[in-house]
């Protein structure tokens, strides 16, 4: 029942008994982790581990990157981004978990030198803003942040949140609806 | 193409992902079994559940970083695939994997990927619902 009560917290698990689909069940399960960035299980046994197979399989790698997005639907997002970042007036960026974690610290750099827009981070996206740059304005957590860098958060008018993280242990409270 | 054993197929995997070192805590049934064979030198029919899994470790191009724990398994882990994008750690099956929950959700809920690889008891005793070590010996597995 243990592999029972890890589904609770995996996004994928498996246990092995049968050599024939090891090798598959090994990559769906890796797939899984790897797609869901998040922890998964796989219980081998030593009468399994030793089993032969096929290295076939081993030509197909494990997928890493996402797959492409709707065209129309990406379109449509970038001009909606595109308009807010044209029309409003005082844009700000804030950087969070989810930029790290899917490594996308890279893209959230050129973003913020393009956009020259005030960037902030939440404790989670610590790290992922280059905070050299004079557009970087701090640590935002809600009410629970520095005095200035709260006013200048919810002062603004946009808000491009890259990688939002939504919790309470990065926002003490929940300013911006 | 060539056979390989499952154990080097997943560890093989693993190395694919950037990962270089795996965590984990040794664990099982280590006193000689009645099944273990007198002059086999690894313990591929003892009854321990994790130990001959490990040999395929280094014979893979990883390195096998112990811990003092199961728990600092998981976290050391948790740690290294925030690092280098994806890490994995051993436990044995039971008491040793249930240490390591709180890590394992822990890397579940900050969306980091750590794949938790757990020795288990093998397939027929599994299968006969048999009261196996680390078991509560009711015959359930899955």
């Amino acid at each position: 029942m243990y592999e029972k009560m890890a589904k609770e917290i995996t996004c994928a698990t498996t246990v092995l008994d049968n050599p024939a689909t090891a090798a598959a069940e090994i990559d769906r399960v890796l797939n899984t982790m790897m797609y869901e960035s998040r922890a998964a299980y796989i219980g081998v046994s030593t009468d399994i581990a030793y089993a032969t197979v096929s290295d076939e399989q081993l030509s197909t790698a494990i997928v890493r990157s996402l797959p492409p997005n709707d065209v129309e639907k990406q379109k449509q997002v970038i001009d909606e981004i595109r308009g807010l970042m044209t029309t409003k007036s005082s844009p700000i960026i804030i950087v969070d978990g989810g930029a790290v974690r899917h490594q996308c610290t890279a893209e959230v750099d050129a973003l913020i030198e393009a956009t020259q827009f005030p960037t902030f981070v939440t404790a989670m996206g610590k790290g992922a803003a280059n905070e050299t740059l004079p557009s970087y304005g701090g640590v935002y957590g809600g009410a629970g942040t520095y005095p200035d860098v709260k006013k200048a958060v919810e002062g603004a008018d946009a808000v491009f949140w890259l990688g939002i993280t939504l919790r309470t242990s990065t926002r003490v409270s929940s300013p911006i609806t | 193409m060539p056979p390989i054993k499952v154990g080097d197929y997943l560890f093989r995997r693993l190395h694919e992902l950037g990962i270089r070192s795996v965590f984990g805590v040794p664990g099982g049934q280590s006193f000689p079994q009645t099944d273990l064979e007198p002059h086999t030198h690894r313990l591929t029919q003892a009854s321990d559940y994790e130990l001959a899994l490990l040999d395929l470790v280094t014979e893979n191009g990883l390195t096998w970083l112990g811990n003092p724990n199961e728990l600092v398994a998981s976290y050391a882990a948790d740690g290294y695939a925030r690092v280098k994008g994806a890490a994995a750690y051993v436990t044995t099956f039971g008491p040793g994997e249930l240490s390591a929950y709180c890590g394992m959700a822990g890397s579940y809920a900050e969306f980091v990927p750590v794949v938790h690889i757990v020795g288990y008891p093998n397939v027929a005793p599994r299968k006969a619902g048999a009261i196996m070590h680390h078991s509560l010996g009711d015959g359930r597995f899955e």
